[in-house]
């Protein structure tokens, strides 16, 4: 494990996002709109999985981790609201949890390995092809990646997860208990057979 | 062990309406509606207050269609407007159902508005039938409310699928995108999410 120990704002949200994910938030509530405002200045925030599906039995048996990530754009939306796109840089173990007088969370954070950070050039040719058919099919997805990486077997497969619909306990699983080769066979046996 | 991993318990059980309205769930899909554009979570909220919606609307209104147009543009204002609502401040269910009200009123309004034009016609159809130019004229008039009609509808449609932002495939998305009939799918995700639970228990044992 890397020693990288930092503080940083922590938004508890329903979103799936492994290192390179990038997704797009509306942040309306004033709280959060503070913590947008410092994170631009600063190092991102941490969005923390949350899910009514995650179990409180998995939440005490599993470490508390989040997704580290950087504001990479943002927007108005037509309604006026302020839509941002962040990127997961990496994923963090949230090793303890305080909250400010504005009832922001901020957790003491420090960077935890996942295969999906690791960079590789080698290509899986069907599960590459069909996820450049999704991208092609979705315009907003599209524009969330304007430089993508298809011949990176582990981008493929990281970008896969996050967009299959299964339920977020089961892609939580992805981070805590199953390793590379699962995820792998898993989205394979989905995409594939 | 049956595990619902793909049934979507909640959804099944809130189209269920003898069955205990699940507030907390209910706050937490508009809270995603409203923060993450959330597909999956709006269709929950759809499911849920639609039907609801309609057997209300169906009593306020004679026509089916109007009671339809209810429920389109309830659905697609909460679509808009979730970040407004305040779970602090009352229900979901409260919320939603004021939503449903404003645009009920608006609507009566607007058959207000059409009754007393068709009355003034009713009261002079002789100085209408008289007048060719008058007939033109309301031919015209005819002509833009249907258009306005037509553009009205796909507009609150483009305004409920525009404002989706792409996170997460659905199941039916999923099935378009392979080619494969959704209950193949389905069974897919579900074999294949088993087989991962039972290589995890072996690596435990």
């Amino acid at each position: 494990m890397k020693k990288i120990n930092t503080t940083l704002p922590i938004f508890p949200l329903p979103v799936f996002l492994l290192p390179g994910g990038v997704t797009k938030l509306r942040i309306f509530e004033p709280r959060y709109l503070k913590m947008v405002s410092t994170a631009l200045s600063g190092e991102g925030f941490v969005v923390w999985l949350q899910d009514k599906y995650i179990s409180a039995n998995e939440k005490s048996t599993n470490m508390p981790w989040g997704s580290w990530v950087e504001i990479i754009n943002f927007d108005q939306g037509d309604d006026g609201i302020l839509e941002i796109d962040v990127k997961c840089k990496s994923l963090v173990a949230i090793n303890s949890i305080t909250q400010d007088e504005k009832n922001l969370h901020f957790g003491d954070v420090s960077c935890i390995p996942h295969w999906s950070e690791v960079h590789v050039d080698k290509v899986y040719g069907e599960l590459s092809t069909s996820l450049a058919s999704v991208f092609a099919e979705n315009e907003s997805l599209d524009n969330l990646y304007p430089q993508k990486g298809l011949n990176d077997s582990h981008w493929v497969l990281a970008r896969w997860i996050e967009i299959l619909p299964i339920e977020l306990n089961e892609k939580n699983a992805f981070v805590v208990s199953y390793s590379f080769k699962e995820a792998k066979a898993f989205v394979e046996s989905v995409i594939l057979e | 062990m049956q595990t619902n991993l793909l049934s979507r318990p909640t959804s099944a059980k809130s189209t269920n309406m003898s069955d205990k309205i699940n507030h907390p769930q209910l706050c937490q899909w508009l809270e995603s509606v409203a923060i993450s554009r959330d597909k999956q979570a709006f269709t929950n909220l759809f499911q849920f207050f639609a039907p609801k919606i309609l057997r209300i609307a169906r009593g306020k209104f004679p026509n089916e269609a109007q009671a339809n147009e209810v429920v389109q543009d309830t659905m697609s204002n909460v679509w808009r407007k979730a970040h407004l609502y305040n779970q602090d401040k009352g229900a979901a269910t409260t919320w939603v159902y004021t939503v449903m009200r404003n645009v009920t009123f608006d609507m009566l309004r607007k058959i207000q508005g059409n009754k007393e034009d068709n009355l003034s016609d009713d009261i002079w159809p002789i100085a209408e039938s008289m007048s060719i130019e008058t007939e033109i004229f309301d031919d015209h008039l005819e002509h833009a409310n249907l258009l306005s009609v037509i553009e009205e509808l796909p507009q609150a449609q483009q305004d409920v699928v525009k404002g989706f932002y792409f996170r997460e495939m659905s199941q039916e998305q999923l099935a378009v995108h392979l080619n494969l009939p959704l209950g193949t799918v389905k069974s897919r995700l579900r074999l294949a999410l088993g087989k991962l639970k039972v290589q995890l228990g072996e690596q435990h044992d």
